[in-house]
């Protein structure tokens, strides 16, 4: 148990008869960068909050580095967590800010400075030293707000949606950030619907949907479980499209499309590539307005919609 | 770390809420706009309160400087009393829930900042800016002493009855803040139930005397501090002055100046029970002076020693106090358990016994 940071145990949250996490068992690696994904709602907020010890659990149990989450205090020691949305105290300077959280931490007067120095070293803050938190742009006060939950070296970080609201320059910060720390040795737990930001830093994924698990593992281990696709724009007559793909050979199932893509059909498709090229021939003949058609790779973002998708269908069943 | 190494290391430590708050609180206008506006409103009432005290010398009557200091004191003491019950809460309504609102309340949780720590630190720091207040009223107040006619005894017991009422106050405003997790509905409950005790129990005590001529319960004056206070200002005047021996010179001198009888009679003795001459007195001091079927010579009832219920107001003060701390630290804390826990109940069990040891010691109960 020891070589694992965040071990979970049959974890259940309920609000009145809605539950937010559902028999949670979810199992980190030290050292690790876990991408938590799933769709608004899903219960990852609810999770890194218990995690975070924050939240109690109305049943399971929540190990950190081996050690049984039962008051906040055991958590706090271990966690440094940073909440999707933050406000900062304006009315503090920066070093201030650092320093608040220090002394709430507990650490002592002789090494609250260089704390404080070092981490705004890190997140690359030491000019805006003295400024006040209110003049700090947004991905600044994000840095800042990541810099609040190291200041007392913990062994885990728990970030929810810390790239939220940051533009492009800001975000490829905020990831060159968290590599440094994973190479600090931090275990580090982040949740976020840019799901090719994760894809890009995370060493291992969890997928939740309605408060459960659907999946998690590396990478790797996850694209085993995708099935091959064939995503299909049609720019009219979407339903007798639908329909023509639906009867041909290799198709497994048709995906409606999504609100923001109304013209892309998602196919699932185990055929050969023969198949694939009488499936668009035949879609051809029927006079049908392809713009596009291709085979769909294997990417974070697909699996986690198939994933998704598969256990909306599963419950609507 | 173990939880006995963890708290030597924060008893060490400046309370980081204390720091914080003292930063913020002290920077731009607004504390000193609020500091100026108090004692420029305190300065007005104290000088309104000069004039009233005096205005009888345009009449020919003699005025005493005693009477004019016993009558500034129990009014600054009035003002004050008042400004500090309306401000403490203003200044710890947001205590908790600000930070609810602008969403650093479960950064600050996600600390080792234990919970009773972060209440304490809120608490402290809002007290601090009402001492500061209370600390700068001081060289107005000291004027009083100028004039004559306070003992110490005067001064220590209405000052307890203040700070012990900014208290609770503050930790009313606390407790709310925590409970309601909304500013504004947190600053509505303060200030309704500041207004019921203030006003409500006044009210029940004015109806009870309109209604019958036995003594007002205790119940409906011991909970008020305004009662509280006017039972302490009570013995300025009057008999039992309570070893006031500067007010007894002066009471006794009155009646000789004035060709009157002895001193304790209302009807003649312009520093009488009803002779503290400021707006509210009258009303104030409902129920406090029990009335007597003994009458004096000039046919006025004698009016009996003022009752004083101020003691047992400073133990109800305190143990609301301990009530609202212990109700918001269940409320502050993240994992929320409101049946009591063995600390819980050693600290009810040790403060009760406390103040009831204290209670028999000096017979306070009992006076």
């Amino acid at each position: 148990m020891s070589e694992l940071a965040i071990q979970t145990v049959d974890l259940l949250r309920r609000y009145g008869k809605y539950t937010a996490v559902n028999k949670l068992n979810l199992t980190i690696a030290t050292g690790s960068i876990f991408g938590f994904l799933g769709p608004n709602g899903a219960g990852k907020t609810t999770t890194l909050r218990m995690l975070a010890g924050l939240l109690e659990p109305s049943s399971g149990q929540v190990f950190l580095h081996g050690q049984l989450i039962q008051k906040t205090s055991t958590a706090a020691a271990i966690v440094g967590y940073m909440p999707d949305f933050f406000g900062v105290y304006d009315d503090l300077r920066v070093w201030e800010y650092l320093d608040f959280y220090a002394r709430c931490h507990g650490i002592e007067p002789a090494k609250r400075k260089s704390t404080v120095d070092g981490l705004l070293d890190l997140v690359d803050l030491s000019d805006k030293r003295n400024a006040f938190v209110q003049h700090l742009s947004r991905g600044m006060q994000q840095r800042l707000c990541l810099a609040h939950a190291l200041v007392h070296d913990p062994k885990i970080l728990l970030l929810d949606e810390p790239a939220s609201g940051l533009d492009p320059q800001a975000r490829v910060e905020l990831r060159e950030l968290l590599r440094t720390l994973r190479d600090m040795g931090k275990t580090i737990i982040l949740s976020s619907h840019i799901l090719n930001e994760l894809e890009d830093i995370c060493t291992n994924f969890g997928i939740m949907a309605r408060g459960q698990l659907l999946a998690q593992g590396s990478l790797e281990t996850l694209r085993q479980r995708s099935r091959p696709a064939l995503q299909i724009k049609v720019l009219d007559d979407l339903e007798r499209a639908m329909r023509l793909i639906g009867a041909q050979s290799g198709v497994l199932r048709v995906l409606e499309p999504a609100e923001e893509t109304p013209n892309l059909i998602e196919v699932e498709f185990d055929g050969n590539e023969q198949q694939a090229s009488q499936l668009l021939l035949n879609l051809a003949r029927a006079e049908l307005p392809i713009a596009d058609f291709h085979r769909e790779d294997d990417s974070l973002e697909r699996l986690f919609l198939q994933l998704v998708n598969d256990h909306v269908t599963e419950e609507q069943l | 770390m173990s939880n006995r190494a963890a708290s030597r290391r924060w008893s060490l430590q400046p309370n980081p809420i204390v720091v914080k708050e003292l930063r913020s609180r002290m920077r731009g206008g607004r504390a000193f706009i609020l500091l100026t506006g108090f004692l420029l409103g305190l300065g007005l009432v104290g000088y309104g309160l000069f004039l009233r005290a005096t205005s009888g010398q345009n009449n020919g009557a003699p005025i005493f400087s005693a009477q004019v200091g016993q009558t500034l004191f129990a009014g600054l003491a009035f003002m004050l009393l008042f400004l500090v019950i309306l401000i403490a809460p203003a200044v710890t309504v947001g205590a908790i829930s600000s930070e609810r609102e602008r969403l650093t309340y479960e950064m600050l949780i996600a600390t080792n900042l234990p919970s009773h720590r972060l209440l304490w630190g809120k608490l402290i720091s809002a007290l601090s800016y009402i001492a500061l207040l209370l600390l700068a009223a001081i060289p107005l107040g000291s004027i009083v002493f100028l004039f004559g006619g306070i003992t110490l005894s005067h001064v220590i017991q209405a000052a307890v009855i203040i700070v012990l009422s900014a208290i609770t106050s503050a930790m009313l405003g606390i407790w709310a803040s925590a409970m309601t997790g909304k500013t504004g509905r947190a600053a509505v409950v303060s200030y309704v139930i500041i207004g019921l005790v203030l006003g409500g129990f006044l009210f029940g005590a004015e109806i009870w005397t309109n209604r019958t001529t036995d003594p007002v319960p205790t119940g409906l004056l011991a909970p008020n501090p305004i009662s509280a206070l006017a039972s302490s200002l009570g013995t300025l005047s009057g008999p039992g002055s309570g070893g006031g021996i500067t007010t007894m010179r002066a009471f006794e001198a009155i009646p000789m100046a004035a060709g009157g009888g002895p001193g304790w009679w209302p009807g003649s003795n312009p520093f009488s029970n009803t002779g503290l001459n400021f707006p509210g007195w009258r009303t104030f001091s409902i129920g406090i002076y029990p009335a007597t079927d003994q009458f004096g010579p000039d046919g006025m009832p004698i009016i009996a020693e003022p009752r004083s219920v101020w003691r047992i107001t400073i133990i109800i003060l305190i143990m609301a106090c301990l009530g609202f701390f212990w109700m918001a630290l269940h409320a502050v804390k993240p994992r929320r358990r409101w049946w009591p826990t063995w600390g819980d109940a050693a600290m009810l069990s040790v403060t009760s016994l406390s103040l009831l040891g204290l209670g028999f010691w000096i017979g306070w109960w009992f006076r």
